[in-house]
């Protein structure tokens, strides 16, 4: 019997919290069907090897801050302000600005490498310039696939994502609209769309729904406080005052809020995914208010379930409602009245719903499918059947 | 029967077209709604034990006097009683009976005015959100983009009555 290959997969965080961070475990998970999966984070407040699940996680306890994050967000944010025509997209100075962030906390990871000897590497983000820098001292022609991570906000101009995209022998991307993201910085690169697994808990639409009376209510997402002055709360607003007599759901970070009739009632903001699965299950339609994401998983999940969504235009989520014809986009505050207005009707609601599952199921339904296109993205590897 | 499938893309076009042509005018003065309720006992319990005992016995019953010689006693004197006090338990029964007409009558009267003041309510909320909601859709009426493939931006029609 042939030894199986071994792969590391260095991640800057290795957790569930984000997107990201739950699209990086699937794809190490898919590989642990062909591969040993060690996975090297400088996450950790202690160093050491202990096994997680079907992997063996080498924590660094060489963490990137709060601060440092937060350094890089604005800087982020600064790159993102400047037309993109005008950006300079090979400064050197930015990287080595960003230098405390990007290479410090990988600088233990060519002696974990070196003393695992593996047959790949699966790099986690765009920006883990250190982890590409780690490997390339330790084994320069090892090959690497890249797991892009590329946020619907990310900006893309820092020169040390070219190279790191550049070192890559695949690029894993989980929508088109990824896909061109990355190619807007490297139009040749060798992106692999290998969409994500998802599935509809069928208990989600069994049970109760506790957090609103009935099931014709209109959910709307957003990231924001209660009372925070934003955008996305005037748009929740517009919706409770213009439609007042259907139930509006609000889900704000510090509330949950049911409007009918000009009046609320108010609960504890939602924080298990079974409930916000359950809201979504439960709902007419469901609007997602929230900029940024990696591939709009609330809205997947929410098609899963024949509910149909309402997404900004641009966004990563209007990909699943265009292609999937799942659900509408809207440019403005009034557009997104009329959109709301017409899925008050079953006869919009219902076959958008219907067509909107069936593309969510095609897509996203099918975890051996998931696992395949993962394997194949990593093309040394021998994978074993999979099942499901 | 299968609904037909519907392309977002162009159910977006429809609505901006749509949404060239004038949607929004005056809320029309509401209707005040007239009480439901002709009556609203909120204390049916008592008003009905008023009903079944405001009349008071007028002569003695024998039965409650018991037998033999101190019965007997008892009904004498209880015959007695009632016969010197016959005409103003009579009056006081008349009394009772107009006090419990009034008392009714007091009763219905709180209970219309009650409905009415939390009709008057309902109603004065439901304006202030149905304002609210028409204020919003000319709010977005006007926020919309005038320049339509049509070309000018239509006028609004006059308020309607």
């Amino acid at each position: 019997m042939s030894e199986r290959p071994r792969a590391a997969v260095l991640a800057t965080h290795w957790s569930n919290g984000t997107e990201g961070g739950w699209f990086t475990r699937q794809v190490a998970g898919a590989l642990a069907h062909g591969a040993d999966v060690h996975v090297i984070t400088p996450d950790g407040s202690s160093p050491g090897v202990s096994a997680d699940g079907a992997f063996t996680l080498h924590r660094m306890a060489t963490p990137v801050t709060p601060a440092m994050e937060l350094r890089t967000e604005l800087l982020s944010s600064a790159l993102a302000a400047v037309p993109t025509g005008s950006r300079r997209t090979s400064s050197p100075d930015l990287t080595g600005l960003l230098r405390p962030e990007l290479l410090d906390p990988w600088e233990d990871a060519v002696e974990v490498l070196d003393g695992l000897h593996p047959d790949l590497v699966l790099v986690v983000g765009l920006h883990t310039l250190g982890a590409v820098a780690a490997l390339d001292r330790h084994d320069p022609e090892l090959p690497m696939v890249l797991v892009a991570l590329a946020e619907e906000r990310e900006a893309l101009g820092f020169p040390h994502v070219a190279r790191v995209v550049d070192r890559a022998s695949s690029v894993l991307v989980v929508t088109d609209a990824e896909r061109t993201a990355v190619g807007a910085v490297r139009p040749d690169a060798p992106t692999r769309v290998v969409g994500a697994p998802l599935a509809a808990n069928p208990s989600a639409r069994t049970e109760p729904n506790a957090w609103v009376d009935g099931s014709e209510y209109v959910f709307v997402l957003t990231a924001a406080s209660e009372d925070e002055d934003c955008t996305e709360n005037d748009l929740a607003r517009l919706l409770r005052v213009r439609f007042p007599d259907r139930t509006i759901a609000v889900s704000h970070r510090d509330a949950f809020c049911v409007w009918h009739g000009g009046e609320v009632r108010r609960g504890w903001p939602i924080e298990r995914s079974s409930d916000l699965e359950r809201l979504l299950a439960w709902a007419d339609t469901t609007v997602d208010l929230r900029p940024g994401g990696l591939f709009a998983r609330t809205c997947i999940t929410s098609m899963l379930h024949g509910t149909p969504i309402i997404v900004p235009s641009g966004s990563r989520a209007e990909q699943h409602a265009r292609r999937g014809s799942g659900g509408l986009w809207f440019r403005g505050a009034a557009e997104l009245a009329r959109c709301v207005d017409a899925m008050c009707s079953p006869s919009v609601r219902d076959p958008l719903g219907r067509q909107g599952r069936n593309y969510a199921e095609r897509e996203f339904g099918h975890t051996g499918a998931f696992v395949e296109r993962v394997l194949t993205a990593c093309a040394l590897l021998d994978p074993e059947p999979v099942c499901g | 029967m299968e609904q037909p499938e519907i392309d977002p893309a162009d159910l977006l076009d429809r609505l901006r077209d749509e949404d060239r042509i004038l949607r929004w005018e005056p809320l029309a003065p509401s209707s005040v709604r007239r009480p439901t309720g002709s009556g609203q006992v909120r204390s049916g319990a008592d008003l009905a034990y008023l009903h079944e005992h405001w009349a008071l016995p007028d002569a003695f019953d024998p039965a409650v006097a018991g037998g033999g010689i101190r019965g007997r006693i008892v009904a004498l004197v209880g015959r007695a009683t009632f016969r010197v006090l016959g005409p103003y338990l009579r009056e006081e029964r008349a009394l009772l009976g107009h006090l419990v007409r009034v008392n009714d009558a007091l009763e219905q009267r709180c209970d219309t005015l009650t409905l009415r003041c939390e009709q008057l309510e309902q109603d004065m909320i439901d304006r202030q959100v149905a304002e609210a909601a028409n204020l919003a859709e000319l709010a977005l009426w006007l926020q919309r983009d005038p320049q339509g493939p049509g070309g000018a931006r239509s006028t609004p029609e006059p308020a309607h009555e």
